[in-house]
């Protein structure tokens, strides 16, 4: 915990540090090598992702009829699918769908657990009773079963589905907030604070807020991961917009098309494997983070 | 005195369970009044619907009625199992979800159960050789399967079973077949599929649990006594460290729920979660928020299950 | 019958190695009490769980050899060691703590030594242990409750029932009165004493609270640091203390009337971690010279059987 106070102490410091600070945290996530390859991981498929276009052998949205699900070739690297579109820059234009729907939501729920973790642990009382209760319910609950049900009531566009997604995944992190807060709200500049009349959102925003941004930025990046996992898993049972093109999409397409039975292996292989490497790049980065503001949680 | 603070214990988790179906159900009401569109339509008003089908709907769920009656109305048909009429198959929803969580059950009980043993068994194996070069390969293994999409590794056990060839993979019975072994050729790949994608967890869930109690005071007084390793961890570490799990399962079963939709849909093994994937692609509002109850009030019952077993097994709750 | 020398004993941590024990030479007849008093980080824990074998994973015997009946225990294999473990030498934790399983009857706790050391059945064990737990002063009624609805002075006796079972020839009572009331200290100090003397058992106690061992001891060890800073008879000890540790130790005993402590030694105790070359105690010492930055820890005061580790005792 004092390492992640001292971390968090450098952050909350003038903007002059910060510069510096920044350095001093790069020198000691460089040493870190499940950070690092994670880190790697996601710069790979972010620069996937923004230059799809100029990487992409063919515009994705191409389709050939007389292309139908044709195997891998010289032409088409992945072969094609049931629109004879080009696979390969269909798994390429992926990436982008999968990093807008993780980035966003994961914001989304952040933004609001941390809100909601801040002032439910900081005020105490029915408002943190309930907030438990709620996050309690969430915790046992198939979340995804809810996401369907929202998603197929609301109509599943992609901004629907970052909603979704989003405001169905901040339990978690309220709850790690809560309980930060919890312990920092003892801490003696606090008390002090609170004892000299302190407004209560200025001590909450001003002193509370920069201590835990440390454990909510590396609770951000675990959260892209699972919000790319429950986007893919949505779009995988048919809930989202299929005209959208993503890792999910293709390989809903495999099955809804026989590619899966007929042992077409380049049609749905490639997007599961970009999946699992990109929740890999974040997870590992998200836990090296965790690793560093915060030595004493338990690994894994 | 015992008895009593006891039964207190259970009465205050019924109620919770209580609380929590309630909420359920209140939320389903309001999903599909509040959020935009035309709800009322949408779960009872369908053309595929007859007219009689459609008034006797709008008698039972008080359709014309004021909305808080509607609301009572509503709850009392969500405990009496009645969740209208499915716009596809134009029958009770219950009658087409009944059979479909039987099947669900018959694939999600003996899947939760390999996981959980093959996970407290890799869990307890890594804990004793904490930090060494097979705890980390057990680790990395469990994570790795974790980390795949439940419907991708589906996919890739079809693909390999088609180039092997003569194993099933999909349905839960051939044409015509009723037998038990018909029917375990079918479950085969997606209980694996489940078993690989979700046995990780508790391998991690059981290996801190089982390294935090490996640290208690009580262990080193058994090493104090002369215990050998074996007694160190079967008497005295494992079942301390299996109270914790308990509560573990029961909250990763929504998970293993989520992952059975998913493994119904890929395998078409004919349970809920092959239900919703259906609902989806039928736009069948009534079924969708049938099958959403019924795997929510299952989840939650089975929890207040555990915490049953928990609440008898601790001897801390049991004798307070 | 218990003689260790020169034994040393380290941790290795995430900030580096800390020397827990350095050097430490002590030797304990059959029969006596041995008292075994210091701060917290003395090293007097980690000495106890040395004899036993049970030392955590990061630590070290880096030297040293410590012989029961002439035999290093040190040489034995681990499954003879084991076997040692509970029947020749027991051990007694701090009771009202963790110590006892939570999930297992006292009485099966207490049996479990005769079992493991395959010194009786399932029947005669807990026979055996209802005999001992009724010796200790337990009820009868709390025989088959669980720890946790057991007083701290009720889960004390029934820890030192279970290391007493197996008529062990060597006990470690590690702090055995910490976190009770001062009137079940008491209780549990005279319980020990008793049992001591009837079953002519070898005892070193240990703890930060001299007052309480000057009332079970025979001998008293005072460590500080890691190393032994005096040693003599409880009476030389307490009477005419020749180490200023000890001296500061005897003034802050706790008043008749409760647990105040009168004066309490100023200075941090010195880290395991940096421990200062010379005498580890002359940071916090009122009459350390400069010499005692150099002291190399040879005998500077003996007589008899009491020895200390100062050279300015003369000063005391």
């Amino acid at each position: 915990m004092s390492e992640a106070t001292g971390m968090s102490r450098h952050i909350a410091e003038s903007s002059g540090h910060i510069a510096a600070s920044a350095m001093d945290f790069w020198k000691r996530y460089r040493k870190n090598k499940i950070g690092v390859a994670g880190l790697g991981i996601i710069i790979f498929f972010t620069v996937m992702a923004v230059f799809a276009p100029l990487i992409s052998p063919y515009n994705p949205n191409l389709i050939n009829s007389s292309l139908y699900l044709s195997p891998p070739s010289a032409a088409h690297l992945l072969g094609t699918n049931q629109l004879g579109q080009d696979l390969l820059s269909l798994n390429f234009y992926g990436a982008r769908i999968s990093l807008i729907v993780g980035f966003a939501a994961a914001a989304i729920s952040v933004i609001v657990g941390l809100v909601i973790g801040l002032y439910s642990g900081y005020f105490g009382g029915w408002a943190d009773e309930i907030l438990m209760r709620v996050t309690d319910f969430f915790l046992v609950i198939p979340t995804l079963v809810f996401m369907i049900v929202i998603a197929a009531v609301i109509g599943p566009s992609l901004l629907n589905v970052i909603l979704v997604i989003g405001l169905l995944s901040w339990p978690s992190t309220a709850r790690t907030i809560r309980s930060m807060v919890l312990s920092i709200k003892n801490w003696p500049f606090i008390e002090s604070a609170t004892i000299n009349g302190g407004k209560s959102n200025y001590i909450i925003f001003r002193h509370i807020a920069p201590n835990v941004f440390p454990v909510v930025f590396a609770n951000a990046v675990m959260s892209v991961a699972s919000a790319i996992f429950a986007q893919a898993s949505l779009v995988f049972l048919g809930v989202g917009d299929v005209t959208d093109i993503s890792w999910g999409g293709i390989i809903h397409g495999a099955f809804a098309f026989g590619a899966v039975t007929s042992g077409m292996w380049w049609y749905v292989i490639p997007p599961g494997l970009f999946i699992i490497l990109v929740i890999l790049g974040f997870t590992m980065t998200g836990y090296s983070l965790e690793e560093m503001f915060n030595p004493k949680k338990r690994g894994f | 005195m015992a008895t009593l603070t006891f039964s207190s214990y259970i009465a205050k988790r019924i109620a919770l369970t209580v609380v929590s179906i309630f909420i359920i159900i209140s939320f389903n009401f309001f999903l599909f009044r509040v959020l935009p569109g035309n709800p009322i339509t949408l779960l009872y008003r369908s053309p595929r619907l007859t007219l009689n089908q459609e008034k006797s709907l709008a008698i039972q769920f008080g359709l014309n009625k004021p909305e808080w009656e509607q609301y009572l109305l509503y709850i009392r048909n969500a405990l009496e199992g009645n969740f209208g009429i499915s716009f596809y198959y134009k029958v009770s929803v219950t009658s087409e979800l009944i059979p479909a969580l039987e099947n669900s059950l018959v694939l999600l009980i003996p899947a939760t159960i390999i996981s959980v043993l093959l996970g407290i068994f890799t869990g307890v194996f890594s804990a004793w050789r904490e930090n060494s070069k097979t705890d980390v390969a057990v680790l990395q293994t469990a994570m790795a399967f974790y980390a795949m999409p439940t419907f991708w590794l589906g996919g890739i056990f079809i693909l390999l079973a088609i180039y092997i060839g003569g194993i099933p993979v999909a349905g839960e019975y051939s044409v015509g077949s009723t037998s038990i072994l018909n029917l375990l050729e079918h479950m085969a790949l997606p209980l694996l599929t489940l078993v690989l994608v979700y046995y990780g967890q508790f391998t991690i869930m059981m290996r801190n649990s089982l390294r935090d109690v490996l640290s208690e005071d009580y262990i080193v007084t058994a090493y104090a006594k002369g215990a050998d390793s074996r007694r160190i961890l079967y008497t005295h570490a494992v079942p301390n460290a299996m109270l914790p799990m308990i509560s573990l399962i029961a909250i990763n079963l929504g998970l293993m729920v989520t992952g059975a939709i998913l493994v119904e849909t890929v395998f078409s093994w004919p349970g809920i979660g092959y239900m919703i994937y259906e609902a989806i692609g039928h736009l069948d509002y009534p079924m969708l928020q049938g099958a959403f109850i019924i795997v929510t009030f299952s989840v939650v019952l089975a929890n207040l299950l555990a915490d049953m077993i928990y609440g008898m097994v601790d001897p801390r709750i049991r004798y307070k | 019958m218990l003689n260790i020398s020169n034994l040393s004993v380290s941790y290795s941590t995430d900030s580096g190695i800390a020397n827990a024990i350095t050097d430490l030479s002590l030797d304990v007849n059959e029969g006596e009490t041995m008292g075994l008093v210091g701060e917290s980080g003395s090293g007097k824990s980690t000495l106890g769980l040395a004899l036993m074998r049970i030392l955590p994973k990061n630590a070290r015997i880096v030297s040293g050899s410590m012989m029961v009946y002439g035999k290093d225990l040190m040489s034995l294999s681990r499954g003879k060691m084991r076997r040692m473990r509970g029947e020749t030498i027991s051990m007694v934790f701090q009771g009202a703590m963790n110590s006892l399983n939570p999930l297992m009857t006292v009485e099966k706790q207490v049996s479990e030594p005769l079992l493991i050391h395959g010194k009786a059945n399932m029947r005669e064990a807990l026979a055996t242990a209802h005999d001992i737990l009724g010796k200790v002063g337990l009820k009868s009624s709390a025989w088959k409750q669980y720890p946790h609805q057991l007083s701290g002075g009720m889960k004390q006796r029934a820890v030192i029932a279970m290391a007493i079972i197996t008529n062990p020839k060597i006990l470690i009572a590690d702090e055995p009165t910490t976190g009770l009331d001062v009137v079940t200290q008491m209780a549990i100090v005279r319980l020990l004493k008793e049992t001591q003397r009837e079953m002519n058992i070898t005892m070193i106690f240990i703890s930060h609270d001299l007052p309480v061992v000057a009332k079970i001891a025979d001998r008293i060890s005072i460590m500080y640091g890691g190393r032994l800073m005096e040693s003599g008879t409880t009476n030389d000890v307490i009477r005419n203390p020749r180490h200023p540790y000890t001296s500061k130790l005897l003034a802050s005993v706790p008043d008749i009337s409760g647990n105040q402590i009168i004066s309490g030694i100023p200075g941090e105790p010195v880290s395991a971690l940096r421990l200062p070359a010379g005498c580890l105690f002359r940071e916090r010492c009122e009459i350390a010279l400069k010499e005692c930055a150099s002291y190399n820890y040879d005998v500077s005061f003996e007589e008899k059987d009491h020895r200390a580790y100062c050279i300015n005792s003369g000063a005391l």
